[in-house]
């Protein structure tokens, strides 16, 4: 079919303003799109330092850099589905990297030297900001999971504390799984709540 | 609105057909595709805002113009195919064949001109029009039409800007021609159907007819019979010699009723009907639906208001 086109155009192209509008919904786009990457490599990041394969093989008083580098277990074992519950609250955007490093840092300082904490999962809290942690920790004797939960207890940030289970293991430890509520930062000092063992 | 800027005068006109007629002192517009156009810029965006002014109605003034350039501001000519490639060798070539003649050099030289093309024909047989200015050359009238408060919309050259309605129009004859005429150069475009198949530009001596003629002929060369439109200044003189040279003239338009106008306007000057068909032209490709020409311009009076 024949067409006749609208002729010679010699003027300073002008984009109409469609084409303006769509191309500033594409640069929000791609703006949206690196962001949303941003998230997700900070995502991936919170995955390797939630990992159990990382918790599980290293105490936490190790270099927390060497922690963050080790991968989250992937297979179908509980760690993977930790590390799956942990992933959705991240990409829902419940939390961020400074919240849960802060939880871990709570964590790591309240345990004595002989107790070695296995396994961490957190979540957000019942009020903004909080978080709450579901911690596993083994110790050769009891006094040392006693001793973990009263350090837990005893700190500003701390809000409650509450055991789930206790145990003793096939290679003679002292197994505890207990909750840990650590207000946000700005009400630790005055919202603490007394410990609930 | 719509104006058309010209070596002896500036024509502006509304979509409702209200228009003027500005003449202009000597040697204040000279065309060139290569050199600055005007000699006083700030003076043609002085005409072009008393032409807004005085072609305003209720108050309201335009903010944005179709521009007609002069013809000889541009170089244009005739290629084939309208593929990406085609496009960028007509460009060079009508660069290069600017360039030779103003003795430019050629590194970065396409950046320097403004370019337009019009492909037409069906998707198996194309052709395509080309035309390239230098850009200060557009530039300087662009920025004389946004001086005076409007913003160019379009900008084009006077005969090239009727050419797509002329190949649209319904036609029985698969070979026409057009034939535009100046007082100081013509432009020849031949067609098969809405293809353009011959363009030419070519000066003349004043109102000269046989130059057009003599173009017409070499078109005829090729053995298809086409009716020949002949439309401007000397229009009946080269209609009458086409006729007596046994060629179809399938219609002739005067400056003297060519744009439908009662009498010469003021400066005794008529209103070429390629001017007029140029400015309706531009307003329709912008959306605008043009009124004919209303009998008399706007006075002078408004144009000193």
């Amino acid at each position: 079919m024949a067409r006749v086109p609208p002729g010679i155009q010699l003027g300073r192209t002008r984009v109409p303003a469609l084409a303006r509008v769509l191309t500033g919904a594409s640069a929000l786009g791609l703006l949206l799109a690196a962001a949303g990457a941003w998230d997700l490599w900070r995502g991936r990041e919170e995955l390797a330092i939630l990992g159990t394969a990382a918790a599980d093989r290293q105490p936490l008083d190790r270099d927390p850099a060497s922690i963050a580098r080790a991968p989250a277990a992937a297979d179908g074992s509980p760690d993977s589905a930790r590390s799956r519950e942990a992933a959705t609250l991240l990409v829902a955007g419940a939390e961020r990297s400074a919240r849960f490093g802060r939880a871990l840092d709570v964590i790591a300082t309240a345990g004595p030297r002989d107790l070695r904490v296995t396994g961490i999962e957190l979540r957000p809290g019942g009020e903004a900001g909080d978080v709450e942690a579901s911690v596993a920790a083994e110790a050769p004797t009891s006094a040392g999971i006693a001793e973990f939960l009263a350090s837990l207890a005893g700190m500003d940030a701390v809000r409650s504390t509450g055991e789930i289970q206790e145990a003793r293991t096939s290679a003679g430890l002292m197994s505890v799984r207990v909750t840990v509520r650590l207000a946000s930062e700005g009400r630790s000092s005055s919202g603490r709540a007394s410990g609930e063992r | 609105m719509a104006v058309a800027l010209g070596r002896r005068a500036l024509v502006a006109r509304t979509a409702g057909g209200r228009w003027l007629r500005t003449p202009f002192p000597a040697t204040f517009l000279n065309p060139s595709p290569t050199e600055p156009n005007l000699a006083a810029p700030a003076e043609a965006a002085r005409f072009l805002l008393e032409a807004r002014d005085a072609l305003a109605t209720g108050g309201r003034r335009f903010d944005r113009a179709v521009v007609a350039l002069p013809d000889r501001a541009v170089h244009a000519s005739l290629g084939t195919g309208s593929a990406a490639g085609d496009l960028r060798r007509l460009r060079s070539g009508l660069v290069a064949a600017l360039s030779a003649g103003s003795g430019t050099p050629d590194p970065g030289l396409d950046r320097r001109f403004r370019f337009g093309a019009m492909p037409t024909g069906s998707r198996r047989v194309r052709s395509v029009l080309g035309a390239v200015s230098a850009a200060a050359v557009v530039s300087q009238y662009e920025a004389a039409v946004e001086a005076a408060g409007l913003r160019p919309r379009w900008v084009d050259a006077m005969s090239l800007a009727i050419l797509p309605e002329w190949l649209a129009a319904p036609s029985t004859a698969g070979h026409r021609a057009l034939l535009l005429m100046h007082r100081r150069h013509f432009v020849l475009a031949a067609a098969e159907g809405v293809r353009l198949t011959g363009f030419r530009m070519r000066l003349r001596a004043r109102l000269d007819p046989k130059p057009p003629v003599l173009a017409v002929r070499r078109l005829g060369a090729d053995g298809a019979r086409r009716p020949v439109a002949v439309w401007g200044e000397g229009a009946e003189a080269v209609g009458e010699v086409l006729r007596s040279s046994a060629f179809e003239v399938a219609q002739v338009r005067p400056v003297a009723d060519g744009a439908g106008l009662s009498s010469p306007v003021a400066d005794g000057a008529g209103l070429s009907p390629v001017t007029d068909a140029a400015l309706t032209a531009l307003l329709r490709r912008v959306g605008a639906r043009p009124a004919p020409l209303a009998a008399a311009p706007v006075a002078p009076a408004a144009v000193a208001a």
